[in-house]
């Protein structure tokens, strides 16, 4: 009996395709070209100038994408017009968004949060290049006496092929799902991040810190591998707004953790436009090594995010923080995925959601325990803030037991703010709105503690101004 | 209280407001030759106090594919049992209803072994302002039987200031046994309060240790366990036959397993 | 001068009545005790004069310094120069304790239209009001109230009363749940309160706690009336002779 999941109602989601200006090479960039088939892959390739084994493994993947079909649980995707949607342009080319084109809620947005003009062009996508010039400079100085390798994937391909090839979607494989294999046929741009063995790096490692950053691409790759015993924590996005004039984004995250290793993932996440926020982010953790994933996810229309953390070698630990924040008609669809593989090994799931004017949160979530996790323990725990009666959540947690001596426990609550918090709030002076954000952020505040001063403050004012924001 | 035993041909039955009833549903039946393949409604007047046990048991055909729906009428009380031990391949699925004021205590325990599937879901829909659910099940897998038990609460957008929880425990016995569960939470009203968890139970090796340390083996140990579970299911049932038999079925699945793949 | 006048005040919640028509003058400067059994209404007052949502106002008017406070919010109340200090103060998961009281006074002091403190004189105004208090724990790394023993629960909201400097501060039995060292702190910083010609409102079971404050008057409600009124002596009365008699007279 299969399981039948609901797909959900939302808003129309376009695709932008008169921001595209034509190009002038070859007719495959001309404005009418969209859709995917090999041609298209080959001349992304050829662009790059990519070495051949990665034009193989492109189309390797392409053939893979079309055998498989959409997902069929979810929320509802058959708005997405696969073949409508234009699957590469040059960098350079978007730069011909201006300033002027942005959309002033989404400059106020910025402004209220405090976000400097320049980091805001780059969040819009406009800016052209955002260099913290001293920062960047020194660390690479720094990077190179220890042998960490921060880059663009595109470069760090050809400078670093013996360290990328082996890597490579082998974390993600195109046949995990559709979206993967799409995002192995047209993938552009990303990030690459190296850690050697033993090298501790405790500096969080943003990715605006690298040149030529121009924030999340559509279908942006990020490798990470942590060698034994490194210890690093990487942080992708800002939670303030991301204006993005794409309509589908299936990025892919790989992380390698060696034995031994540390290694956390940040990310906070939010998309200002209608878009399709699908990407697949997945973690090999091998002996005695420790994977973290804190992720807030705010705005969009539809998010589906379930990082994953496969626990390989023996004594391997993860834990996934995670915020999820629907406002009015957004649909965030997030969770955690662990699957404990081998003999003591242990996870953590804290998953908090917060629905409010019609939003809806869902939480789904696998933990499976395979037959050779000996004494596996896994410990889950979500709850879901449902403000008021036109919201919705939904928590789907899928247990699989495989092995005897597992030791699981999964808990989950939803309810409403408490009345008495309110009032105890406000006959100490507090406005109701600022009592209803203050307790929000309470509820949120283990997960907000583990993220960077700077982000925990924007996520704090983040669910300031989702309270604030209400429908008419 | 009433004693109702539902006919094996019934497709719809209906209890009258204010009734006391015990209702019996699958019990003391004789196998059908054919794999039974029902749809049972059950319809409980406004007020009732019902309690409802439904034994799927082992001498059951293979394969057995069971529906019910059930719908408790405003400030109803279902204190229901249900007991799985089933042989072969199962597909039982029970939808419930529960109108305002409703109250819904609901077990489930099943116990499969050697090569048994069970196939459950259960859905549990509140319709109305002001009703209560408490949802437990117990299962234990031995051997290599396996078991995926999905569970949603749904709450809708009317049924505010409800009251639920579900609570799924996972025994599993031996190496080759295999679980699923999903203890699932759709809430789309505000003010209510929902809950659930999911969690494997086993015997630490102290425990074990310290039953053994008094002259249990191992075996004798789980089964005590088992039996200890088994009590706990049972309790508050009002005919203290019925809680006999049930306690006395599991007891013999626990010690029929040797035997039962010499079984046709 | 009357800093607070009730008159006829009748509320209910979810159609039970739960105060009856209860009129009350306060004087400023002066300190009201009211007295009565569990059920009789007292908590229900004080929180029916700090606004709390809850409970429908059926007839009748507060007037807090001359102002007719009856529709106000809280918060409004607050910033007006009430205080109420909880019988069972809330505990909210996640806020961390110096960072809401720095939030709650600067937002007093906003709606006062006074000038907001610095970060640096803030702390150091907390430290004071710590050390009066005898607070020998470091309580820098708690939530809100969470963690907190009962003494040291009513010796927070001693510390927001102090903070947030109210003309009227109404005490929720607040010497519910101390010893006698504890009662002794908290009794003396009522005291202290009350120094500065402040009005108060203490609502309680027990009578230790007028070791520290001489009541100018004393209140008995019973069931959701008050039924008696009276000085200092009929809080001697009460304490010798217990409740029913008084009831039964009523």
């Amino acid at each position: 009996m299969p399981i039948k999941l609901e797909k959900s109602n939302q808003s129309t989601a376009g695709t932008h395709d008169s921001m595209w200006d034509s190009y002038n090479s070859a007719d495959y960039m001309a404005q009418t070209r969209r859709g995917l088939d090999e041609e298209l892959v080959r001349f992304i390739s050829q662009e790059k100038q990519e070495p051949d084994w990665m034009l193989e493994k492109r189309l390797a993947a392409l053939k893979i994408y079309h055998t498989l079909p959409l997902p069929d649980w979810g929320p509802d995707l058959s708005r997405l017009d696969l073949d409508k949607i234009t699957y590469y342009a040059r960098a350079t080319d978007k730069q011909s968004q201006t300033w002027d084109d942005v959309p002033s809620d989404i400059k106020a947005t910025f402004n209220k949060l405090g976000i400097p003009q320049a980091e805001q062009e780059l969040l819009a996508g406009v800016g052209a290049q955002y260099e913290s010039t001293v920062i960047y400079h020194s660390l690479k100085e720094q990077f190179k006496a220890q042998g960490v390798v921060f880059e663009d994937l595109d470069v760090a391909l050809k400078s670093h092929a013996e360290l990328v090839r082996p890597y490579f979607m082998r974390a993600v494989p195109p046949s995990l799902h559709k979206f993967a294999a799409l995002h192995g046929a047209v993938w552009s741009g990303g990030t690459f991040l190296y850690i050697p063995r033993g090298v501790k790096v405790d500096l969080p490692l943003q990715a605006y810190f690298r040149m030529n950053a121009k924030g999340m691409g559509q279908f942006e790759h990020t490798l990470i591998i942590v060698e034994e015993e490194a210890q690093a924590h990487y942080i992708e996005g800002c939670s303030a707004p991301r204006y993005g004039i794409d309509s589908l984004h299936a990025g892919c995250v790989e992380i390698f953790v060696a034995a031994r290793a540390r290694f956390r993932y940040s990310s906070v996440e939010s998309w200002s436009k209608d878009a399709y926020n699908l990407n697949t982010k997945r973690a090999i953790v091998q002996a005695e090594a420790h994977m973290e994933w804190v992720g807030g996810n705010f705005g969009s229309n539809v998010t589906m995010l379930y990082p994953c953390s496969v626990l390989a070698g023996a004594g391997a630990t993860a834990d996934h923080l995670g915020v999820a924040f629907a406002n009015h008609g957004q649909i965030q669809d997030t969770g955690a995925k662990v699957i404990h593989l081998a003999a003591n090994t242990s996870s953590n799931i804290v998953m908090k959601s917060i629905s409010k004017d019609g939003g809806k949160a869902i939480y789904r979530g696998l933990v499976e325990i395979s037959p050779a996790a000996e004494n596996a323990a896994a410990n889950i725990k979500c709850d879901a803030l449902i403000l008021d009666s036109r919201s919705s959540s939904d928590t789907i947690p899928l247990i699989k037991i495989k092995n005897p001596t597992a030791v699981l426990a999964h808990e989950a609550t939803a309810g409403k703010l408490n009345e008495d918090d309110i009032f105890y709030l406000r006959s100490r002076g507090l406005s109701e709105g600022a009592a209803s954000a203050m307790i929000v952020n309470g509820f949120i505040e283990p997960i907000v503690k583990e993220l960077p001063l700077e982000y925990a403050v924007e996520m704090n004012r983040m669910v300031e101004l989702e309270m604030e924001n209400s429908v008419g | 209280m009433k004693k109702i035993i539902i006919k094996s041909s019934a497709a719809k039955i209906v209890i009258p407001a204010g009734q006391k009833v015990l209702l019996l549903d699958n019990i003391g039946q004789p196998a059908p030759a054919t794999p039974a393949n029902r749809n049972l409604q059950i319809i409980i007047g406004r007020g009732c106090e019902i309690q409802y046990v439904f034994i799927e048991r082992a001498t059951r055909p293979s394969v057995s594919i069971e529906q019910r729906e059930l719908f408790l009428g405003a400030n109803s009380r279902l204190k229901s049992y249900r007991v799985y031990l089933g042989q072969g391949t199962s597909q039982l699925k029970f939808i419930s209803h529960l109108d305002q004021g409703a109250e819904l205590d609901s077990r489930v325990f099943f116990y499969q072994s050697g090569t048994e599937i069970l196939t459950a879901e259960d859905n549990y829909i509140f319709e109305a302002p002001d009703s209560r659910g408490r949802f437990n099940v117990t299962g234990l897998l031995s051997g290599a039987a396996s078991a995926q038990y999905y569970s949603d609460i749904i709450i809708t957008p009317v049924a505010q200031k409800t009251d639920s929880r579900i609570d799924m425990k996972l025994y599993l016995l031996d190496p080759r046994a295999r679980g699923v569960i999903l203890p699932g939470l759709k809430i789309a009203a505000n003010e209510v309060k929902a809950g659930h968890g999911a969690s494997t139970f086993q015997l630490s090796p102290d425990d074990l240790f310290y039953l053994q340390a008094r002259g249990l083996s191992k075996e004798q140990a789980k089964n005590l366990v088992i039996n200890s579970l088994a009590q706990r299911f049972v309790d508050g049932l009002v005919d203290q036959e019925l809680k006999k038999d049930i306690l006395t079925q599991i007891a013999n699945k626990e010690t029929d397993q040797s035997i039962k793949s010499a079984r046709p | 001068m009357n800093i607070l006048t009730i008159k006829n005040l009748s509320v209910s919640v979810a159609g039970k009545t739960l105060l009856n028509k209860v009129s009350l003058t306060l004087k400023k400067g002066e300190t009201t005790v009211i007295m009565g059994p569990n059920g009789s209404g007292k908590s229900t007052l004080a929180n029916v004069l700090m606004g709390h949502p809850a409970y429908q106002v059926e007839a009748g008017q507060i007037i807090f310094n001359g102002r007719d406070i009856t529709a106000l919010k809280p918060e409004e109340r607050s910033a007006l120069g009430l205080f109420l200090a909880w019988q069972q103060p809330r505990e909210i998961a996640g806020i961390d304790f110096y960072p809401f009281l720095f939030d709650a006074h600067k937002a007093l002091q906003a709606a006062r239209q006074k000038r907001v403190p610095s970060v640096f004189s803030f702390k150091k105004k907390l430290d004071q009001e710590i050390s009066l208090l005898q607070i020998k724990e470091d309580w820098s790394q708690r939530y809100l109230n969470q963690g907190f023993s009962g003494g040291e629960k009513k010796k927070a909201e001693m510390l927001q009363l102090a903070l947030a400097n109210p003309q009227l501060a109404i005490f929720d039995e607040i010497d519910s749940g101390l010893d006698v060292d504890a009662l002794q702190v908290v009794g003396q910083a009522m005291a202290r309160f009350k120094q500065g010609a402040k009005s108060a409102l203490v609502v309680t079971h027990y009578l230790r706690i007028l070791k520290y404050l001489k009541p100018d008057k004393v209140m008995v409600m019973s069931q959701g009336r008050l039924v008696a009124t009276g000085g200092p002596e009929l809080a001697k009365r009460l304490e010798k002779e217990g409740f029913r008699d008084l009831l039964t007279n009523s």
